[in-house]
């Protein structure tokens, strides 16, 4: 059975980091696709879906660079209606996260939660409680 | 001239020449027969003839009869008539001239018969050629009837011939024609009367006739004389015109506008005629208004007004109507308002004027308060903030200047383009608009849907509010920029905190414990700010 993709679509380093390392902590067999910026997150989105290993889940920024959270969010969901996107976003509460729903988005972690509850959302949208 | 002897007369030489003078001189044709032959004659009767005297003596005078009823006719009477007896007859003779109607009275004396002939051709020939129809009766015969009596009743002149008088005459007039035609007949009543009856044609059909019956005197006895006019179908107009004026009749009682014929005399409009509407119009009679001069029932500020009515119909009264408004006063002081219209008419050859008028108060006022409304509408929509537009149907029929200033179109451009690209539609949403100057603008747009009279009428508003969601854009952006700035470096310390804090040392644990609650504090803070506006923990 292959690995299950987690592709996360994220502009600061800092933050793409911790991620991958609160994952690894939690012991989450993931595989790992990195963008850090819209634009790149559809390419890599299109070429795993041509390859026959489209994400599983897309962990998504609002503000983003080239190409903002939204509008990747569109272009994903018009590519596959059934990806499977969550915004991770300081920009909880604000008209963009809600924007960001209706372009698709299944769920929006506050990232004033904190990366523990970033696992745990991670955890079981994986099936892993 | 004459001895009487012996109760007898005696006629001597003198008197035989006297005589024989008043037979040759006679108007009228005399003969002597023996038996049908003529055994005398006068210059009269060889006239009528064109035979002179000589020749004319030893003639037959059935000869000079060319029909054959008239033959028998005469035979009968000259082989009948005894002593004293007299008969009369008309026929037709016929000598070298020609033919002559003659009517012919015999009396036989001793074994001769004398006949007075009277040529009535020229009474015939008016009788025959009457244009009405010319019927003589006698001992209840029709003994006479005319060509045009046969075209008028349908039967030919025969058929009239062997018919009684009363015949054609229709049921209803029957029993009163028939008694005087009686008295007629019998000479006991002499003067001529007229009627309006009906007749029965042959074919059935129903005829008016205009007849004047008289009593003459036919072959020595009274007999009745008939003169007979078709009147059907002056009956049939006359009937429509009269079913006509009884109509104009009703349209005039009856209208609901008040007519009024009226007359120029001199330099007043007499008041002729009204009809009933227009006593109510005014409160007064109908006395009252007749013979009355226009001039006291018109207001007093639209007295020139009758003048001008009259310059107006001799300018273009020949082709039809005027129309034009004027003020009455009624008769309890109250000022109308009236829509007329004037006309002139011929009654019996001389000239009226017809006026119709219509009392449009009501309307007068109706409209008085709309424009009353459109102004105060005008005032209040000119000086709203808000831009207010109307449609009726699908045409925008009125914009206010608020409108104007909010989407930079006039009313012409409007209508040519159609109202600014609106990013979407609502009921009271709040939208953008793209003005003419290529600005984007926050509006709130409200519309009302109206149906009046099957005419859909749109009111729109709309509030410009670009400058509060200026405001409010502004506030959501610093909310989306604190909310970025603060919380991604935040989560970011606390996330390695959380890392460094598993790496066991109970000091070093402590510590950073305490740096936890201080990122923690300033998160709070953070929080405050972008969800309440508030600066506190």
């Amino acid at each position: 059975m292959s690995k299950k993709i987690l592709l996360i679509v994220e502009d600061e380093e800092d933050m793409q980091e911790l991620m991958k390392l609160y994952i690894q902590k939690a012991n989450l067999d993931i595989e790992i696709k990195q963008a850090f910026d819209g634009t790149e997150g559809v390419k890599i989105y299109r070429e795993l879906m041509k390859e026959g290993k489209k994400p599983d889940l897309v962990i998504m920024d609002l503000k983003l660079p080239v190409m903002d959270g939204v509008q990747a969010t569109k272009e994903i969901m018009k590519m596959d209606p059934d990806a499977n996107i969550y915004g991770f976003t300081a920009y909880f509460d604000t008209d963009m996260s809600r924007e960001l729903e209706r372009a698709g988005a299944k769920k929006i972690i506050p990232r004033h939660e904190g990366f523990t509850k970033f696992v745990d959302e991670i955890k079981k949208f994986f099936g892993y409680q | 001239m004459s001895i009487r002897q012996n109760d007898s007369f005696y006629f001597n030489h003198e008197s035989q020449d006297y005589f024989k003078k008043i037979f040759e001189s006679a108007p009228i044709g005399i003969i002597i027969l023996e038996g049908t032959k003529i055994k005398m004659a006068n210059t009269k009767f060889a006239q009528l003839t064109g035979y002179d005297i000589k020749r004319l003596q030893k003639k037959d005078f059935i000869s000079f009869l060319p029909q054959h009823e008239d033959k028998e006719c005469a035979k009968t009477i000259l082989d009948g008539l005894k002593e004293d007896e007299e008969a009369e007859c008309e026929c037709t003779i016929e000598g070298k001239k020609g033919k002559y109607f003659v009517r012919i009275k015999a009396k036989r004396i001793g074994n001769i018969t004398v006949m007075n002939i009277v040529d009535i051709s020229e009474i015939r020939k008016l009788m025959d050629s009457s244009i009405q129809g010319v019927l003589i009766y006698q001992d209840d015969k029709i003994v006479y009837a005319n060509e045009r009596m046969e075209r008028i009743t349908g039967y030919s002149k025969e058929e009239l011939l062997n018919m009684k008088p009363w015949e054609i005459i229709a049921e209803e007039y029957l029993p009163k024609l028939k008694e005087i035609a009686k008295l007629r007949q019998k000479g006991k009543i002499k003067e001529t009367k007229v009627y309006e009856i009906k007749i029965r044609r042959k074919d059935g059909k129903i005829k008016w006739v205009f007849i004047s019956s008289t009593t003459t005197n036919y072959r020595d006895k009274p007999a009745g004389l008939v003169t007979m006019m078709d009147i059907s179908d002056i009956k049939t107009m006359m009937d429509i015109i009269s079913e006509r004026e009884i109509l104009v009749q009703k349209i005039f009682d009856n209208a609901s506008e008040g007519i009024f014929i009226e007359k120029v005399e001199e330099d007043k409009i007499k008041i002729i005629d009204v009809n009933d509407a227009a006593c109510r119009m005014l409160g007064y009679k109908k006395e009252e208004l007749i013979g009355m001069d226009v001039s006291n029932i018109i207001y007093p500020g639209d007295k020139d007004v009758p003048k001008k009515m009259l310059e107006m119909l001799e300018k273009y009264g020949s082709k039809g109507s005027i129309r034009f408004e004027g003020r009455n006063i009624r008769k309890n002081g109250k000022i109308i308002d009236l829509e007329i219209s004037a006309s002139w008419i011929n009654i019996e050859g001389e000239k009226y004027i017809m006026v119709i008028a219509r009392d449009i108060t009501e309307k007068k006022i109706a409209e008085e308060k709309l424009a009353e409304s459109e102004a105060i509408f005008r005032a209040v929509a000119e000086s709203s903030p808000n831009g207010i537009f109307i449609a009726i149907g699908d045409e925008i029929t009125f914009i206010n200047r608020a409108f104007e200033k909010i989407t930079g179109y006039n009313l012409e451009e409007i209508k040519k383009r159609g109202m600014p690209y609106i990013y979407g539609y609502g009921d009271k949403t709040e939208i953008k608009i793209k003005s003419k100057d290529g600005k984007i603008k926050w509006v709130i747009f409200s519309i009302k849907d109206l149906n009046v009279k099957d005419k859909r009428i749109r009111v729109g508003i709309l509030t410009d509010v670009t400058d509060i969601r200026m405001v409010y854009e502004t506030k959501r952006k610093f909310i989306e920029d604190t909310s970025h700035y603060f919380f991604n470096p935040i989560a970011i310390a606390k996330g390695y905190l959380e890392l460094a804090m598993e790496k066991r040392d109970g000091e070093r644990d402590k510590m950073l414990n305490k740096v936890k609650e201080a990122i923690e504090r300033i998160e709070s803070v953070v929080r405050n700010i972008v969800e309440k506006g508030e600066i506190h923990e």
